[in-house]
């Protein structure tokens, strides 16, 4: 099946852009196809992939709109090394589709509406989201298959997750999706092992998240070389091939080919 | 002195509630479409199946007594008269 994943967070510099574009990666090693759809107005993803600032018309907010005719605005990420990686740029036009949503008559299932008359053929479809719990992230809970929450192991940070839980169950009930997009998990980033106050939350936020159901995948630790990467437009796999946080996203790549093969 | 720990519950109360919200609203819904299966399967009064069953029956009291019948003559008598003592 394919999987649609919602990366959403409800706080600035949580790992979102760095998660999809290293899953992205970590599943065209293993020869599947990825989309990456960036739905965040500050176009993160544009930056991280080495691609030049788009046109509007040649961004996601093309595509959103009622004369659009299924002609996706695709890019080809780091096309040496893989034909596996689609983009579909973000950026500031994304600022003005976000105020017509709310007076669009499909406002929340613009997104799905696309997907399901102008269909993708990858393995995996990333919808990378904007920091806040807005209109361009709802529009991704009728669009996808699976969520799953990037979060620092902070207070503010965690804080805003569980806001961003409430808002979740809020609105797939105001929806009423059925189904509902599954939470694939948590995942926290940025992980610093000599912080006793990141030792802790991580030691903390299991418990809550099982109560709830909630999958927390092991920490994606912390390395200036993902800042040094994303300035040269690569993952990390590109970039320094032998680093170790690389086999950090390793469960979740597992994870997500398993629910591509299996459907579960 | 140790420092206080950060309290993750607190934080995820909110979420608690609102997916306790979630899970009783889908056992509503699964309850009302088990009660409307039920009433569309079962022999209650007033469900469709006994409502269609009574109109068949009805319709064919309603052909056995319509059309043209055969009565022997000896069979008709005349209308009683009734005297109406106030004409």
């Amino acid at each position: 099946m394919q999987v649609r994943l919602a990366i959403i967070s409800n706080a600035g510099g949580s790992g979102k852009t760095t998660l999809a574009t290293h899953l992205a990666i970590s599943l065209a090693e293993l020869d599947l196809s990825v989309a990456l759809l960036d739905l965040d107005p500050q176009g993160s993803l544009t930056l991280f992939c080495g691609q030049e600032i788009p046109e509007p018309n040649e961004t996601i907010a093309s595509v959103l709109r009622d004369d659009f005719s299924g002609n996706w605005p695709m890019v080809r990420c780091w096309g040496k090394h893989t034909d596996k990686i689609d983009l579909v740029q973000g950026g500031m036009p994304l600022t003005q589709t976000a105020d017509e949503l709310v007076l669009h008559k499909r406002g929340a299932y613009l997104l799905a509406d696309c997907m399901q008359d102008y269909p993708l053929e990858h393995d995996l479809v990333i919808f990378d989201c904007p920091a806040t719990l807005g209109p361009l992230p709802l529009m991704t809970l009728p669009a996808a298959t699976h969520i799953i929450v990037p979060v620092q192991l902070e207070p503010k940070s965690i804080q805003g997750a569980a806001h961003l839980l409430e808002w979740y169950y809020h609105n797939c009930r105001q929806l009423r999706l059925k189904p509902i997009p599954e939470i694939m998990g948590f995942v926290p980033c940025q992980y610093d092992g000599k912080r006793a106050s990141h030792r802790n939350l991580l030691k903390a936020l299991p418990a809550q998240l099982e109560s709830m159901n909630i999958r927390m995948f092991p920490a994606i630790r912390n390395s200036s070389e993902f800042i040094n990467a994303s300035g040269e437009g690569l993952p990390l796999h590109l970039y320094r091939q032998l680093h170790p946080a690389i086999k950090d996203f390793k469960p979740i790549a597992q994870q997500l080919v398993k629910l591509i093969k299996n459907g579960s | 002195m140790a420092r206080k720990t950060i309290e993750l519950g607190n934080y995820f109360s909110g979420a608690r509630r609102e997916q306790e919200l979630s899970d009783a609203s889908e056992e509503i819904q699964r309850l009302q479409s088990e009660i409307e299966e039920l009433r569309d399967t079962s022999d209650v009064e007033g469900s469709p199946k006994v409502e269609e069953t009574k109109l068949t029956q009805l319709r064919e009291h309603l052909t056995e007594r319509s059309g043209i019948w055969s009565i022997e003559i000896d069979r008709i008598h005349p209308t009683h008269c009734i005297v109406r003592s106030l004409i």
